[in-house]
């Protein structure tokens, strides 16, 4: 998550957690009981949901804690924040979702199954969508480190097509348990995650 | 194709340059560190096949890019398709038939000849032209298959006519570029003589090897042309030193001897051969064989038998006693000689009468005796009198008074006479089947015939050529000569066997050496003897520059190398050069690579 294909641009993590806090301040402003469950391949920290003054401060305190891991495990961190609610109330993964959707998928079943609205936020890097400006270029993957040789060029179109189906697909399985799906891009701005994320809040109870 | 800057067709090495690409893409050097890896893993493993394809087709788009360029830079030309148009000229006079180097120099002209015709393309015109005249066109392939089976001449032909009758055809033609190519042993007795082209461009090719040494029979003849029956042979030679000679007829040898250096060479013999007989003088053979045997023919038998009618006149008798006491005739009932109006039957010798008078009588007689000709009105007054065969016999000889010759028309064997001398234009001897017929009277008044000294050999030809049936002097030509048929002529039979009917006037003589015989029926009554002419076994090549000023074009145009030869021939037809399109073609191959590429170049935008 701590990558951005531009040195001015966000990287996908400041985005995600600048997108987190403001949120929260959002729903802490209406009233309502605000946790995070922060996460990378593990549980990194949790706060439990709350409605009192000095929450939010809590959560982004825990927000500005260093470190981001080797892998991500969202279903983990979405069981995690399940078990910290206690009413049916609204889950939402702020994620690059650079994982198997399986579990994922899985753990959102449950979720919805307990009761709780799941709003998916996919944080896209613009350059995760198209690809960085190249020739050839050996492209490492900083978190598994992966690595794949490939002409920018001749292998656009295709990553391109790629991405495009990804989203489908996870929009599609998402979807299929009710739960709501939104590609946030970091070059974009806050408001328009925060739009969807208020609209999916007024469909829960 | 041609290229006018080669040196560029060096930088096709850059077509390199895009398939090292293609091969080493994947070692790229430059690491962007990129979360979304697994994406790009999963398109590379869905879209492979496409990949492939994709750069592979780019790869060739661009390599064919850069050596299309590079093609373009070295100004490539081509010529041409059906712009040339060429006329060889192929040498194949006896001389060429000399071996040198293992293998006959013709072989070498016509392995010349066939790399030139293989250089013209399909649509080219060419032909082919031999030195005996014959021309063979039809097409680049009929015109390969003739030069492959051209085969010797028996004698020189005559390359100058070839030369100028494939410039003159060349000159004619319509294409744009045409050229003549002499392909020659440069002999330089063929080529005595400057040559003039006009302005059509000739090249010329001689063997670089030096002709060989050369002994040769140049020279046979049988003395008398009627042996009765002795007789003798005369043979003249061409050799640097001695020679080992044979001397032949109808097969049997009848001397064997060594001539010293230019000597001539008599033998005298009595053969118990009858009739028309066959002979050669023979040399041992060397690099030249066409020429080292000579033909003769001669004709033995008994003199003449003459019956010589009184009123004939004394000049008449003085020339008969003359062939009487030479053995060359006897006194005899075999041949009349006499006034036509005093003639009873053939053979004979007829001459006009003395006597005015008797022209009606003579008439009457020719009509008996079914000669197609009639005495007219007699002319007087001094004309010249000119043989028909264009011989120096007669020359001298004038008429005083004559009697114009008609011919009846329709009459039986008005189709076969000879008109063997005219006076005034007029004919004045004639003959025919049987019969010889004078137009004046042999008396000093009406003509300086009997005076003159050509007139006891010319009896002496009448009496054996055309009289006595199967004599006559045999005819010596050269190989390929126009003749005209002899009367009473039917055929001619050939050396090898077999005959060869004569149907026109007009005929060619064959090309290979050898003693032919004039048949009439089943009856030789004649012969044509075939031999090469002298001057074809003087083998001295010309220089090239010297081949060069005879035949009218630059010392430069003359090859002695086949290679240079070639790489000249058919290079003047039009040509045109290819840089436009191929670099038409170049960019099109570029635009195709940029319509392939842009949709990613455009996204990457």
């Amino acid at each position: 998550m701590a990558w951005s294909g531009a040195a001015a641009r966000l990287t996908k993590l400041a985005y995600a957690e600048r997108l987190a806090a403001a949120i929260a301040l959002l729903f802490l402003r209406q009233r309502d009981a605000v946790g995070l469950v922060r996460f990378d391949d593990v549980v990194r920290s949790s706060v439990p949901p709350r409605v009192r003054t000095g929450q939010w401060v809590r959560l982004v305190a825990a927000l500005e804690e260093p470190g981001s891991g080797r892998a991500s495990h969202a279903a983990s961190a979405l069981e995690a924040a399940g078990r910290l609610i206690a009413r049916r109330g609204m889950v939402v993964l702020i994620s690059d979702l650079l994982m198997d959707p399986e579990s994922v998928v899985m753990t959102v079943r449950g979720l919805r199954n307990a009761g709780h609205q799941v709003v998916v936020m996919h944080v896209l890097d613009p350059a995760e969508l198209d690809l960085p400006q190249s020739s050839e270029a050996l492209f490492v993957d900083p978190e598994s480190g992966v690595e794949v040789a490939a002409t920018v060029a001749d292998v656009r179109a295709a990553y391109q097509a790629t991405v495009r189906e990804a989203i489908v697909e996870w929009r599609r399985a998402l979807s299929a348990y009710g739960a709501s799906y939104e590609p946030v891009i970091t070059d974009a701005p806050f408001g328009v995650a925060l739009r969807r994320a208020f609209s999916a809040r007024q469909e829960a109870p | 194709m041609g290229f006018l800057a080669p040196l560029w067709l060096l930088a096709g090495a850059a077509a390199a340059v895009p398939l090292l690409i293609h091969l080493m893409r994947r070692r790229a050097g430059l690491r962007i560190d990129f979360p979304a890896v697994r994406y790009l893993v999963r398109a590379e493993r869905e879209h492979s096949r496409d990949l492939r394809l994709r750069n592979l087709l780019l790869m060739i788009l661009r390599v064919a890019a850069v050596l299309l360029i590079t093609l373009a830079a070295a100004h490539p030309i081509v010529r041409m398709a059906g712009g040339g148009h060429a006329r060889t000229v192929l040498d194949n006079s006896l001389s060429t038939s000399a071996v040198v180097g293992g293998r006959p120099v013709l072989q070498q002209l016509q392995s010349r000849a066939r790399d030139i015709l293989r250089r013209a393309s399909s649509s080219d015109r060419v032909w082919l032209v031999t030195a005996d005249g014959v021309v063979h066109g039809g097409g680049r392939d009929a015109v390969l298959d003739a030069a492959a089976h051209t085969e010797p001449f028996g004698g020189a032909g005559d390359l100058r006519a070839a030369t100028s009758r494939a410039a003159s055809l060349a000159r004619a033609a319509a294409l744009p570029a045409k050229e003549v190519v002499v392909l020659t042993d440069g002999q330089s007795t063929s080529w005595q003589n400057p040559l003039s082209l006009g302005d059509v461009p000739l090249h010329a090719y001689l063997p670089a090897a030096q002709a060989p040494a050369n002994h040769a029979v140049i020279a046979v003849r049988a003395i008398p042309t009627r042996w009765t029956p002795r007789g003798a042979v005369r043979a003249r030679f061409l050799a640097s030193d001695s020679a080992t000679y044979r001397i032949t007829l109808e097969g049997r040898t009848l001397a064997r001897g060594i001539a010293a250096r230019d000597e001539e060479i008599v033998l005298r013999a009595e053969p118990p051969e009858r009739g028309w007989n066959a002979g050669t003088v023979e040399l041992e053979p060397d690099e030249l064989r066409g020429d080292d045997v000579r033909h003769f023919a001669v004709w033995v038998g008994p003199a003449p038998a003459v019956s010589l009618h009184p009123l004939a006149g004394p000049f008449a008798r003085s020339a008969l006693d003359a062939l009487v006491q030479s053995g060359r005739a006897s006194i005899g009932n075999e041949i009349a000689f006499a006034p036509a109006d005093e003639g009873t039957k053939l053979p004979a010798l007829l001459l006009a009468p003395a006597d005015p008078v008797k022209l009606g009588a003579a008439n009457r007689a020719l009509e008996r005796l079914g000669i197609p000709w009639r005495f007219g009105a007699a002319v007087r007054g001094e004309s010249v009198v000119r043989a028909a065969d264009s011989t120096r016999a007669l020359d001298g000889v004038t008429v005083l008074t004559r009697y114009a010759l008609s011919r009846v028309a329709g009459a039986p064997g008005g189709d076969r006479v000879d008109t063997l001398a005219t006076a005034g234009g007029a004919p004045w001897i004639v003959a025919g089947p049987r019969y010889v017929l004078v137009a004046s009277p042999l008396a000093p008044s009406a003509t300086t015939f009997p005076l003159h000294a050509s007139f006891v050999p010319w009896l002496d030809d009448m009496l054996s050529q055309h009289l006595s049936g199967e004599g006559g002097a045999p005819r010596e030509v050269a190989p390929g000569e126009q003749l005209a048929r002899p009367a009473n002529v039917d055929a001619l039979e050939l050396p090898e066997g077999g005959e060869m009917t004569l149907s026109s006037d007009a005929f060619t003589a064959p090309s290979r050496a050898g003693a032919y015989f004039y048949l009439r029926g089943t009856t030789r009554v004649g012969a044509l003897v075939v031999n090469p002419e002298p001057a074809e076994s003087e083998l001295a090549r010309l220089a090239p520059p010297a081949l060069a000023v005879r035949l009218g074009t630059r010392a430069s145009n003359v090859f002695t190398d086949s290679t240079a030869l070639t790489a000249s021939v058919l290079t003047a037809a039009p040509q045109r050069p290819l840089l436009a399109p191929l670099l038409l073609i170049a960019a099109l191959t570029l635009l195709a690579e940029t319509l392939i590429t842009s949709p990613a170049r455009k996204r990457a935008a």
